[in-house]
């Protein structure tokens, strides 16, 4: 767990909005695996994340996710930033898989535990197989970067099911339909613009179907409930 | 350690690229132009019949409950009262019948080859297979529609089409080295696809409401 924190750290300092600790030198090792620091450039030291407080750590990694979350939403990030995603987390993932799993049970009465367990198992199960698909394709990509992207572009999902459940009962279904299309249309394209760089260009329809599929299969479920 | 848990076991078996996917599907939805196995050309995949059985899966749940909402809809129009509910066992029995039936009986048919003389193995048969079952995925989306005949009629074209593709290459793979067993191969294949089709209408698109 301390490694984690370490390695989210020595991120953490570049990013916009987070404050710099001043630079301390600390005889404690830099962590494995690491890229070391250009010199002079304020960092900070492997050791201080373990005295700070809490409410410290929690922002930080709630900063981390709010980025993340930015990029997914936004267009226009997704190509110069593209490589700020390479530090992965599943903690985003997490949190968005369970929100949507819970709003579609609340909205079920007769069996609610077993549309939360298939909606958690569809994200995770179908986040691996997608990945795995793009890596026996070819693809060069770290197993949890990909898990983590395509879990962060539920989030469009999350919006439509959360709208969905406000709206009321007699809705038109065209009305719901267009709602839920619109979030699979924006899950859908923020995933490809990262899974389709994956693969070599002669396979790339290859590697995007199962994207495809994997949010089609989603909103299905979103529409439906 | 067995090979079949390591990741470069799989690997070569995706080793096709999208036009060479786009060209064997095409094979299988017009079929008799040529020899299948002649098609994969020594290089079969495992891309292709997974992604199908994978899409069949989610085409029969989603368009198998589309199809008793709509039938329901025309019935409370005429003044039924029904009460409709999704059905959500449809994912894991689809899941159930397309994996097993798609990665079981392509093991049975290799088997009845290699007693044959036959030397293909069962990732040839199962890449046959599974292009096969390809055709079965727009009808499933078709068959939405609530008229009972012309998901009859869908549902055995697809039958026809899948049987006919199987049948034209086990029949040129198999006169290589037998000739009269041939048959039994040929009528294997047909009555188990005609099998899926009954299945498939009686679970997924069956018109209760009407």
């Amino acid at each position: 767990m301390a490694d984690l924190e370490g390695r989210i750290n020595l991120v953490g300092s570049n990013q916009p909005g987070s404050h710099m600790q001043a630079f301390s030198s600390s005889d404690a090792p830099p962590a494995p695996n690491l890229p070391l620091p250009p010199p002079g450039a304020p960092v900070r030291a492997y050791e201080n994340t373990l005295n700070e407080p809490i409410s410290e750590t929690i922002m930080r990694d709630l900063r981390m996710i709010g980025y993340k979350l930015k990029y997914v939403l936004n267009p226009k990030m997704r190509e110069e930033r593209a490589q700020k995603l390479r530090d992965w987390d599943l903690w985003g993932p997490l949190i968005l898989c369970l929100f949507l799993a819970m709003i579609l049970s609340f909205q079920d009465k007769t069996q609610p535990e077993s549309i939360f367990g298939t909606i958690f198992v569809i994200i995770w199960a179908g986040a691996f197989i997608v990945t795995m698909n793009a890596k026996l394709l070819g693809g060069s990509t770290s197993f949890f970067q990909s898990v983590c992207v395509l879990g962060y572009c539920v989030f469009p999902l999350d919006l439509a099911a959360l709208t969905l459940w406000f709206l009321p009962r007699d809705t038109p279904f065209l009305i719901r339909l267009a709602i839920v299309g619109l979030g699979f249309a924006w899950s859908t394209m923020s995933s490809v613009a990262f899974m389709g760089a994956l693969v070599t260009d002669e396979k790339k329809v290859l590697g995007v179907y199962p994207v495809f599929l994997f949010y089609l299969f989603l909103a299905w479920f979103v529409l439906i409930v | 350690m067995c090979p079949l848990f390591t990741f470069d076991f799989y690997r070569p078996l995706f080793n096709v690229t999208t036009a060479d996917v786009r060209d064997r599907l095409l094979e299988s939805f017009l079929p008799l132009r040529s020899n299948f196995f002649q098609v994969m050309n020594g290089k079969p995949d495992l891309y292709g019949p997974f992604w199908v059985y994978t899409s069949l899966i989610f085409m029969l749940a989603a368009a198998g409950n589309l199809s008793r909402y709509l039938s329901a809809h025309n019935a409370e129009e005429s003044g039924v009262k029904v009460h409709f509910k999704y059905d959500f066992n449809f994912v894991p029995f689809a899941t159930s019948v397309v994996y097993g039936f798609g990665f079981f009986f392509p093991l049975v048919l290799n088997c009845l080859l290699n007693i044959f003389g036959s030397k293909t193995r069962y990732i040839d048969t199962l890449c046959l297979y599974g292009y096969a079952t390809a055709v079965f995925v727009p009808v499933a989306v078709l068959a939405a529609i609530p008229v009972s005949i012309l998901e009859w009629l869908l549902l055995m074209y697809a039958a026809v089409n899948s049987s006919l593709f199987l049948m034209g290459s086990l029949w040129s793979e198999l006169s290589l080295y037998v000739d009269q067993k041939r048959f039994v191969v040929i009528t294997l294949v047909g009555i188990v696809q005609f099998l899926f089709v009954f299945i498939f209408k009686l679970r997924f698109f069956r018109l209760i409401y009407a």
